[in-house]
């Protein structure tokens, strides 16, 4: 490939991606320490199992032998919700606790052969919030005045199995069956379903036990080492329609008779389309850089991609927007034991100013991941790998309506997270 | 070791295990397809490193080169509530079931030229939970203030083991680990010592829904002691785990009174029992492995688990957990190169207890026997598929139904059962 040609995919690659209002949807911004270390990208970089299952199934046939990868992500969100209404200010800060997520990778090729494996349990998503009741607030008052004390919780695993298959010398095929595990729970639910008291005021009732929902989704790729050093992939991910998650619940108006009977609620949470393409550069023997682009489609998407806002007098939860995301990373061997990472991710938000509130269960603000790792071979077949990543504050700032009177919401997040895991080549 | 010293240990270990009311508390039987088609067994039976790390560090010094285990647990339980009051009135509340899913990760190293060995894991460990919906025809799940209302559980915890031995000599491994444990804890209401009461008397529980996390740490020490080629022994000891306990936002709940919904925190304090765990493998010959186990899990006197349980001073104390004793017994074949098939029975004491049964209805634990079988299959020279099953029948556990002052008012009858099945990969190189 000329130099010119490559400056164009280069080129195609940025000019592809949206250069304002960046952030990062439902998903951890990589899958294990050396991924999040490059800032999740590596669609056409094949280095080690947990990037591959999760970005791009291709990349399987780089696997030399085995190679397997076990990590675990700890981190810490810190949300602060500020409400301006008619002079008024207000201020929420949400509990902050640890988030832990394992992920699990494997992948196989017999140097000889064509055809490649891989398995993986993979923690791709984790996201919640946990605002105390506070009377002094317009937005988590006591009920009937707010929704008073709020939690959510969502996580979700991905089990894929993996195919990818060496087509020519330079271009690999590959494909994955990815089973996905999601859990939800959200107290009160905020949806069409309430109680009504007797002067109007509404009751939401509460979906606050983990449930858990399945959904299947299929992932194809493609990986072309167009020169030594240079390669491009794509992949495609198929929407994930996950049954609808169900809880038992109670009806929630104090006042009523029915109050504490028993309901069942019920709310359908999809998961998005999502496409990733990238270059891969080698311009060292020790040096690889990786730059990609991603588009996950949240709108439409029965749960997150709604209208959001307040739609014929109900709250509609989320009203995500879909999203863009750019990532470059860097990995260099910096001694024969040592070798160093760092990567930069920026995306869009897919929370909505205009429809801020919807966003209150889930501030995915985060634009902004700075990342950077290491890694340290301990044994010629185990390499401990290490890395960290900051999410810089970012506000997602728009109206509250509140009756006549429009004030002003402000959602604001940060994210702080340390991944450690074993790199095994055999 | 002659004969007799071999059948005197083997009578030991059966000995030492009471033969009643077995049961098996808020752990997992057995940790993997391999070590949980073995009913749990193997403390003193090196196979692979999830069943070291969690049962005996001392069995790593085993390992020859590196073995890596990664497996997924599936189960699902079925809870009954079966109430018969004093007057002749029966009823029956079945909990929502949920499919849980336990991952478990595991590797362990020697150099086969030297003495030390190191392991490392993250293992689900245990859990438990419940799901009731609100029923008016129930005295237990009436809406409150007539009874707890929407009852639901949920707990898991995690261990995450760093792990040394060192073969002193030929026959003799000693291990120790250091232990992460993370526990994650919801339960709503919270029938404990928060809640609001009205005019009437009449009480409400604030609720503590939001799963929160919590952490400890402990250790373990164990040994492993090849007595003859054909026999081995070991033991380990793992020490209470101490977590913080755990605090929720929660509000206040009787909605007649003027602070209904505004914020309180609410805590509870729930930490993990002492374990020992002591066994013996027997290899009748070169492709049969066997191993038999007992397990003493110290729930008494423990934060949480291991109150009083019933009715105290008009409050209800949750769990009220005894100590409970285990049996394992596992037997592994090599029914031909590529395919191994396993089988294994757990039998242990219930830690719920008939007299306190209203204190285990969100973590009714009344299994007992544990069946349990599996294989692997060996797919690649460094790589075993494994896969195993086990079934828990159901198991009642009968006492008074009593009210907040003591008063009894019929019968309850909670049950459970459990079935199970997992799958894995184990690696060796």
């Amino acid at each position: 490939m000329s130099c010119y040609v490559k400056r164009l995919v280069m080129v195609g690659c940025l000019v592809c991606l949206p250069v304002s209002g960046w952030a990062q949807g439902h998903m951890t911004p990589g899958a294990g320490p050396i991924n999040s270390a490059m800032g999740g990208a590596g669609v056409a970089l094949p280095i080690e199992s947990l990037g591959a299952l999760t970005f791009n199934p291709a990349l399987l046939a780089g696997a030399e032998g085995n190679q397997l990868s076990f990590a675990t992500e700890f981190f810490r969100d810190s949300i602060i919700i500020d409400t301006s209404l008619g002079g008024l200010k207000g201020r929420a800060t949400a509990k902050s606790q640890i988030g832990v997520l394992p992920t699990f990778g494997w992948m196989l090729r017999n140097p000889k052969g064509k055809l490649a494996l891989g398995f993986g349990l993979i923690g791709i998503s984790s996201m919640g919030a946990d605002y105390p009741a506070d009377s002094a607030s317009v937005l988590f008052a006591p009920v009937p005045n707010g929704f008073g004390h709020i939690f959510t919780d969502y996580r979700e695993i991905k089990i894929p199995v993996a195919f990818a298959y060496q087509v020519t010398p330079k271009l690999a095929l590959g494909a994955s069956l990815n089973v996905y595990m999601g859990s939800f729970a959200v107290a009160p639910l905020p949806g069409a379903v309430f109680d009504v008291g007797r002067n109007g005021q509404r009751y939401y009732p509460e979906a606050g036990r983990l449930t858990d929902a399945f959904a299947f989704g299929a992932q194809f790729g493609f990986h072309y080492q167009a020169s030594p050093t240079m390669s491009i992939g794509g992949s495609i991910t198929t929407p994930q329609n996950f049954k609808p998650y169900k809880w038992n619940s109670t009806y929630a108006d104090p006042t009523a008779v029915n109050y504490g009977q028993a309901r069942t609620l019920e709310f359908d949470l999809d998961g998005p389309m999502i496409v990733s393409f990238g270059v891969g550069f080698k311009p060292g023997p020790k040096t690889k850089l990786a730059i990609d682009g991603m588009f996950t489609k949240y709108k439409g998407v029965h749960g997150l991609g709604g209208p959001g806002g307040i739609v014929n007098g109900a709250i509609d939860p989320f009203g995500w927007r879909s999203i863009w995301t750019v990532k470059a990373g860097i990995e260099h061997q910096a001694t024969d034991k040592l070798t160093v990472r760092a990567g930069y991710n920026y995306s869009q938000m897919p929370v909505r100013s205009e429809v801020v509130l919807s966003a209150t269960g889930a501030p995915i603000t985060f634009q902004q991941y700075i990342c950077g790792g290491v890694g340290l071979k301990m044994f010629p077949f185990l390499e401990m790998v290490a890395s960290v990543y900051v999410v810089p504050r970012a506000h997602v700032v728009g109206p509250f309506p509140a009756g006549a009177i429009q004030g002003t919401l402000d959602e604001s997040n940060t994210r702080t997270s340390g991944l450690v895991g074993m790199n095994f080549r055999f | 070791m002659n004969c007799c010293v071999k059948r005197l240990v083997l009578v030991a270990c059966l000995i030492l295990l009471p033969v009643s009311a077995w049961a098996q508390g808020a752990m997992l039987h057995g940790i993997g397809p391999v070590n949980s088609s073995m009913g749990g067994a193997g403390v003193a039976l090196p196979i692979e490193s999830l069943g070291a790390l969690t049962y005996n560090p001392a069995l790593i010094a085993a390992a020859e080169g590196n073995q890596i285990s990664f497996s997924t647990e599936f189960f699902k339980d079925a809870i009954l509530i079966d109430t018969t009051l004093t007057g002749g009135l029966v009823g029956r509340t079945t909990a929502t079931r949920h499919l849980s899913v336990v991952p478990a990760f595991g590797w362990m190293l020697r150099d086969p030229k030297g003495k030390l060995a190191l392991g490392f894991g993250l293992i689900g460990l245990a859990g438990f939970g419940a799901d009731y919906p609100t029923d008016s025809a129930s005295l237990l799940f009436a809406p409150s203030p007539s009874g707890f209302g929407r009852i639901y559980t949920d707990y898991r915890e995690t261990k995450i083991p760093i792990a040394f031995a060192y073969q002193v000599t030929p026959k003799l491994a000693i291990g120790g680990s250091l232990n992460v444990y993370m526990g994650s804890f919801a339960v709503a209401p919270l029938p404990y010592t928060f809640f609001d009461t009205d005019v009437a008397g009449n009480r409400y529980y604030a609720g503590a829904g939001k799963l929160d996390n919590s952490w400890a740490i402990a250790g373990q020490v164990g040994f492993f002691y090849q007595a003859t080629p054909m026999m081995s022994i070991g033991a380990s000891v793992t020490t209470p785990q101490n977590f913080s306990p755990y605090k929720w936002n929660a509000t206040y709940t009787n909605p007649g009174a003027a602070n209904f919904g505004q914020p309180r925190t609410v805590s509870f304090d729930l930490d993990g029992p002492m374990i020992v765990s002591f066994g013996v493998g027997l290899k009748p010959s070169a492709k049969t492995q066997i191993a038999v186990d007992g397990m003493f899990s110290k729930y008494k006197g423990v934060h949480g688990f291991g109150g009083p349980g019933g009715i105290n001073n008009g409050v209800v104390d949750p769990f009220g957990w005894r100590s409970v004793w285990t049996v394992k017994a596992g037997v592994q074949h090599q029914a031909s190169d590529k395919l191994t098939v396993r089988a294994g029975y757990n039998y242990s004491q219930m830690p719920v207890r008939p007299e306190v049964v209203l204190s285990a209805t969100g973590a009714p634990a009344t299994f007992q026997h544990h069946f349990c079988a599996g294989f692997g299959l060996k797919m690649f020279p460094f790589m075993e598929a494994v896969a195993s099953v086990y079934f828990v029948p159901r198991q009642h556990l009968v006492g008074p139904f009593p009210d907040l002052k003591g008063k009894i008012l019929g019968t309850l009858d909670e049950s459970n059962k459990l079935t199970g099945g997992l799958i894995g990969m184990s690696f060796r190189f």
